[in-house]
């Protein structure tokens, strides 16, 4: 068991039990900046259309130092990235100080965190009905008809949700999923299966086009937003790249701050249980589609080194990169950048009442066979822990658009699949603590050895010295170096007014170094007599000096 | 000490154009009675109300008092507005130009015009403007250009980079300085911006080249124009090394001027097939993050009548289309192509020496280029044109080239400016290489014509952007015509035709649901059923089932016709109305 996490458990938390609303985000990360100011400071990098902020927790005792950035609801629905993101903010603090390990690393690295990217998005799990959402409330025209938001969901049943609803039809493809009913499945016709139904998400046909909820409020998914791998006209993913505010200042605070080494999102865009893996590139497409060669066993070990902290597996398959943030912060940003879900109903969850022999066999279902399906898997995960009013049985209802039809309205609690249940928000955001602290002390470190000086005659001197890469990831990723935007090592000698560079630069970059011992070496030929120094500065990796005497050495 | 001086001079300037122009009426009044008894020559206006001298390049704030006269002068066509802050805070400066009279511009179908996105390029500015000029001076005189201006608009922004032309025109500068925009950029990646750009060594106001006496050089001055530098054939000793354009190494990193102001290319920075900085030279952080391209975004969106676009560039002679990329081809559907191919070779004729190209193919790849996001993006037909090419400088009958060859450009200045474009090379001690000598063309020459050549310049590419203009659709109902039915009924059948070459909606934004699709609706009975009719002769007719009081269609083609045809109840006259974004409105009432 790891220490980091038996004293993470120790350090006093604020526990909340429940999703945190705009406002009460504001609250938290407010009372957070202000209880513990010499460590946390906050901004707001954006103001949301609908008067949010966008809010960014520093946390650290050196801002200007290498960092990490930390961003929750990147997907607005998934909300306890957020939770997950406030506690490790505040398990920091309170870390700072107390823990001796937490309080080097602050001393040593910065945790930019921004709890949640689409505060507007996110304030539909406080509205009702309660209804999903991903988007922006920009006003998109999403069918294209010339109307602008005009046929959004609506509350069929009245129950205050928004799911799915099922009609029956002779044409339909849909049927219940005969292992587990609760959950709708395509029929497979070559199987001799027959569709009952047609299924739609819950809402009238508003502008008569024949499709249902097709222009919804709003229409800008952030994590379709961003310009990697953009899909022009794409659903939900803008007008444009980067057209909304919130990925703007994201993308802008990236830009702005290079001493961001990694970034870590909570995202269905999943490469730490699945690390992303280096394809050679095909065609004649100048654009960087899978993760560099160089870079993919770092990624990999990084991968392993969340899966043995949190010992979660068995995610569901991580989600496209197109327009994604997190692969947008490694492909075009050019950073270290670590994505996954917060959560996910796999194994059964731990210190329940029922015990876990039982659990395991609950969920695995009848035949004792995982079903590939995740919503089957998440029905039995909840069914295992006792929380209910998950599946919502199918129940009749009147529908305006479907007068000679039975239509039923059920499915799955809006929201449900992506969140565990607010009181476990505590014990299962914990793990995902230690992994970004473990993150944050695996960054690059400078240090200059085998400094040494080499007399050539009357005042001439060879200054030379190793610059070396001390961390476990490199310098920049190979990515980095690609993008084209990224700093690399600038060696600087500084010399008094006795002293006179005769070859090389005075300033001069080096590497990029590799992780755990890459090193460039540095000389120079000096004329003169007293002490030069000798700096090295990167701002993923922090600096390093040392001061040289002009005299032969040893 | 010099630029304090020159900045002082520069607002005297100012004022003393103010106070021109203030007491100027009753002298312009006698110069119009002047000129207007002069035989008039074919192309230009005798007595303009608003004399412009199209023989030189005018700063951001003179192009903004051309703009204020001509909408003084003709408040019912001209309309000045800014479209948006550049880096600096100057206003991106738009002139509306329509017959207010006959409808509002922003109801009829348009055309965008800007120039001068690259700063250097400054003359796409003057073409811009004297397009503007033009048809405001002869609105009167000439019926297409009225009829033009009651049926369309022209959106106008003649400098889209005004910070950057200003540094230019006031700075000292080469002929491909600044490119970019203003705002700062580290090139160098030493955490410095901006630190190390050219130096005006001599402060002349020109960039010009360094050469420094070297006798293992490989250039020699060339023997017919000793100011021309030429490179000795493989098995000769030359006299000269070249030193690059003039500067010192500022920032003391071994570099001499690697860090300009910008640097980025604002044309590689909209969003159709926008390729990060490490795909594409100049590309910044993501489509849009330069103001001044944002602020034309927003213009575009806000305008969904602008069906035709233009941007003006130099050099070389060319009608530009996209795409920028192989790859992209495909977005580039047949039906626009041949649009496009009407549109460019009719410019191939106005403009002698110009070549219609397709960018990938014909000149480079371009990811993120501003005509580009016109057609990729909104779907509309759009071109750049190349001012000034090879063929301007003796028309002989050749191709026009990309590269004018450094020969013809001297010998132009020997002959028809008598050694004004270029500096003669002459010493100069310079702090990091000791003793150089400076000289080359000047930042006026090269890429810009020379003053008797800017109106036909201009001239020529404001009549090919006019027939654009004027190819953008033109909707009529050409018959409604109402028959008895069974029952009772009336079948209404209407043909809506388009008498332009270019489609209400580009096979390219049907594709994509840029623009909502036309509306053919009829008011004035009950419609029961309705639709498009595939055959108008056989009468097989595509039913809409939702809605058929309001059919909509995906585009009336150029030069092409839609019709239509309802089953309705009731008696009485019948109105047909087609509504399209691009393409305007017509009406028509049944007998």
């Amino acid at each position: 068991m790891n220490r980091l996490l038996i004293l993470l458990v120790l350090c006093s938390v604020p526990v909340s039990a429940q999703y945190r609303s705009a406002a009460a985000l504001a609250s938290a990360v407010k009372d957070l900046a202000s209880s513990r100011s010499t460590v946390v400071s906050l901004t707001s990098l954006a103001k949301t259309q609908q008067g949010n902020d966008l809010w960014l927790l520093t946390v650290g005792k050196r801002p200007e130092r290498k960092a990490v950035l930390v961003v929750g609801g990147v997907d607005a629905v998934d909300l306890a990235g957020t939770e997950y993101a406030v506690r490790t903010a505040q398990r920091l603090a309170a870390g700072y100080g107390t823990v001796d390990s937490i309080t080097a690393l602050l001393n040593d690295v910065t945790f930019y965190i921004i709890p949640r990217l689409n505060p507007d998005a996110a304030q539909a799990f406080f509205a009702s009905p309660l209804s999903e959402r991903s988007t922006t409330v920009t006003p998109f025209d999403d069918d294209g008809d010339g109307a602008v938001d005009e046929d959004g969901p609506e509350d069929i049943n009245k129950d205050g949700m928004v799911t799915m609803m099922r009609v029956r039809d002779e044409r339909g493809e849909w049927l219940p999923d005969p292992d587990e009913p609760r959950v709708m499945r395509k029929a497979d016709a070559a199987k001799g299966e027959r569709g009952m139904y047609r299924l739609y998400s819950e809402g009238v046909d508003n502008d008569k086009d024949e499709e249902w909820n097709e222009d919804p409020a709003g229409g800008t998914d952030l994590n379709r937003n961003f310009t990697y791998a953009y899909q022009y006209f794409g659903k939900n993913s803008g007008i444009n790249q980067m057209s909304e505010a919130e990925s703007r200042a994201v993308a802008d605070f990236l830009f702005d701050h290079q001493n961001i080494a990694v970034v870590f999102s909570f995202a269905p865009n999943d490469n730490l249980t699945a690390p992303w893996k280096h394809e050679p590139p095909r065609g004649e497409s100048p654009h960087v589609t899978s993760v560099m060669k160089d870079d993919e066993e770092y990624m990999a070990a990084v991968g392993k080194l969340f899966s043995e902290t949190t010992l979660l597996k068995d995610a569901p398959k991580s989600a496209k990169g197109e327009g994604a943030f997190s692969e947008w912060a490694y492909f075009h940003a050019g950073r270290w950048s670590f994505s996954v879900r917060s959560w996910w109903p796999a194994e059964p969850p731990k210190d329940t009442s029922v015990r876990a022999d039982s659990l395991r066999k609950k969920t695995e279902g009848k035949k004792g066979e995982k079903s590939d399906d995740p919503s089957v898997r998440a029905l039995r995960w909840f069914d295992a822990a006792g929380v209910k009013e998950v599946a919502l049985p199918w129940k009749k209802a009147e529908h305006p658009d479907f007068p000679d039809r039975d239509v039923e309205v059920g499915g799955v609690r809006p929201y449900a699949l992506q969140n565990p249940p607010a009181d476990s928000l505590d014990r299962f955001s914990l793990p995902y603590s230690t992994f970004i602290m473990r993150l944050g002390s695996r960054l690059p470190s400078l240090r200059i050895v085998n400094e040494k000086v080499e007399r050539l005659g009357r005042d001439l001197y060879r200054v030379s010295a190793d610059i070396l890469n001390d961390g476990f990831l490199p310098t920049l990723s190979a990515m980095g170096v690609r993008s084209r935007w990224l700093r690399s090592v600038l060696i600087d000698l500084e010399t008094g007014s006795g002293v006179r560079i005769v070859s090389g630069r005075q300033r001069q970059p080096v590497g990029p170094l590799k992780g755990n011992g890459g090193f460039a070496t540095v000389s120079w030929i000096v004329s003169g007599s007293g002490a030069v120094g000798i700096t090295a500065e990167c701002p993923s990796a922090g600096t390093a000096a040392v001061s040289v005497k002009l005299r032969t050495s040893k | 000490m010099m630029t304090a001086l020159r900045s002082r001079f520069r607002r005297f300037a100012g004022w003393l154009i103010a106070a021109t122009l203030a007491a100027g009426t009753a002298s312009a009044q006698q110069s119009r009675e002047f000129t207007a008894s002069a035989l008039k020559a074919m192309g230009a206006p005798n007595a303009p109300k608003v004399e412009v001298a199209w023989n030189r390049y005018y700063d951001s704030q003179q192009l903004y008092e051309i703009m204020k006269r001509m909408e003084r002068a003709y408040p019912n066509l001209v309309k000045v507005h800014s479209i948006g802050k550049s880096v600096k805070g100057k206003d991106l400066w738009a002139m509306t130009v329509s017959n207010r009279a006959k409808g509002d511009p922003d109801a009829k179908p348009a055309m965008y015009i800007d120039g001068n996105i690259h700063s250097n390029e400054v003359q796409g500015a003057e073409v811009s403007l004297y397009t503007v000029w033009y048809v405001t001076e002869l609105y009167d005189e000439v019926e297409w250009i009225r009829l033009l201006l009651d049926e369309k608009t022209l959106y106008v922004v003649p400098t889209i980079n005004p910070d950057a032309r200003d540094h230019f025109i006031h700075n000292a500068n080469n002929p491909h300085s600044p490119r970019s925009g203003l705002m700062p950029r580290d090139d160098d990646g030493d955490g410095l911006f901006d630190e190390d750009g050219y130096d005006d060594l001599d402060g002349d106001g020109n960039i010009v080249f360094m050469r420094i006496k070297d006798p293992n050089g490989r250039f020699i001055a060339d023997p017919k124009d000793p100011r021309l530098m030429v490179r000795v054939d493989a098995d000769e000793k030359g006299d000269y090394t070249l030193l690059g354009w003039e500067g010192i190494d500022n920032d003391g990193d071994g570099a001499v001027n690697e860090d300009n102001p910008g640097f980025y290319d604002p044309n590689r920075d909209w969003a159709w097939n926008w390729a990060p900085r490490y795909v594409q030279y100049g590309s910044d952080r993501y489509p849009f993050t330069f103001p001044e391209n944002k602020a034309v975004r927003d213009f575009v969106l806000a305008h969904p009548n602008i069906a035709a676009a233009q941007t003006y560039h130099n050099n070389g002679g060319m009608i530009l289309r996209g795409p920028g990329t192989q790859a992209d081809e495909g977005t580039y559907a047949r039906a626009d192509v041949q649009t496009y191919d009407f549109i460019g070779r009719l410019g191939e004729e106005q403009l002698p020496g110009y070549k219609y190209m397709v960018l990938w193919r014909d000149l480079y790849t371009v990811y993120g280029g501003e005509i580009e996001w016109f057609y990729g993006g909104r779907g509309i037909v759009s071109f750049t044109n190349e001012l000034w090419s090879e063929y301007d400088y003796f028309r002989r009958a050749k191709d026009s080239t990309r590269d004018v060859s450094q020969e013809d450009l001297y010998r132009f200045d020997r002959l028809l400016l008598f050694g004004e474009g270029i500096v003669p090379w002459r010493p100069y001690d310079h702090p990091q290489y000791g003793a150089v000598e400076l000289g080359g063309v000047k930042k006026a020459w090269t890429r810009t014509a020379p003053s008797f050549m800017i109106e036909d310049m201009c001239h020529r590419n404001m009549a090919f952007t006019l027939f654009h203009l004027y190819h953008t659709p033109s909707l009529s109902i050409d018959t409604v015509i109402v028959k008895p039915a069974a029952g009772g009924m009336r079948e209404v059948t209407a043909v809506v035709s388009n008498a332009r070459v270019i489609p209400t909606r580009t096979a390219h934004d049907i594709k994509n649901r840029i623009t909502r699709p036309d509306i053919v609706s009829l008011e004035g009975a009950e419609v029961l059923t309705g639709g498009v009719l595939e055959n108008r002769w056989l009468g097989t007719k595509k039913e809409q089932r939702t809605a058929p009081g309001k059919l909509r269609i995906d585009s009336v083609p150029g030069m092409g016709s839609v019709a239509v045809r309802w089953l309705v109840a009731g008696n009485g006259p019948v109105t047909v109305t087609v509504d399209s974004k691009k393409g305007g409105r017509a009406v028509k009432r049944s007998p």
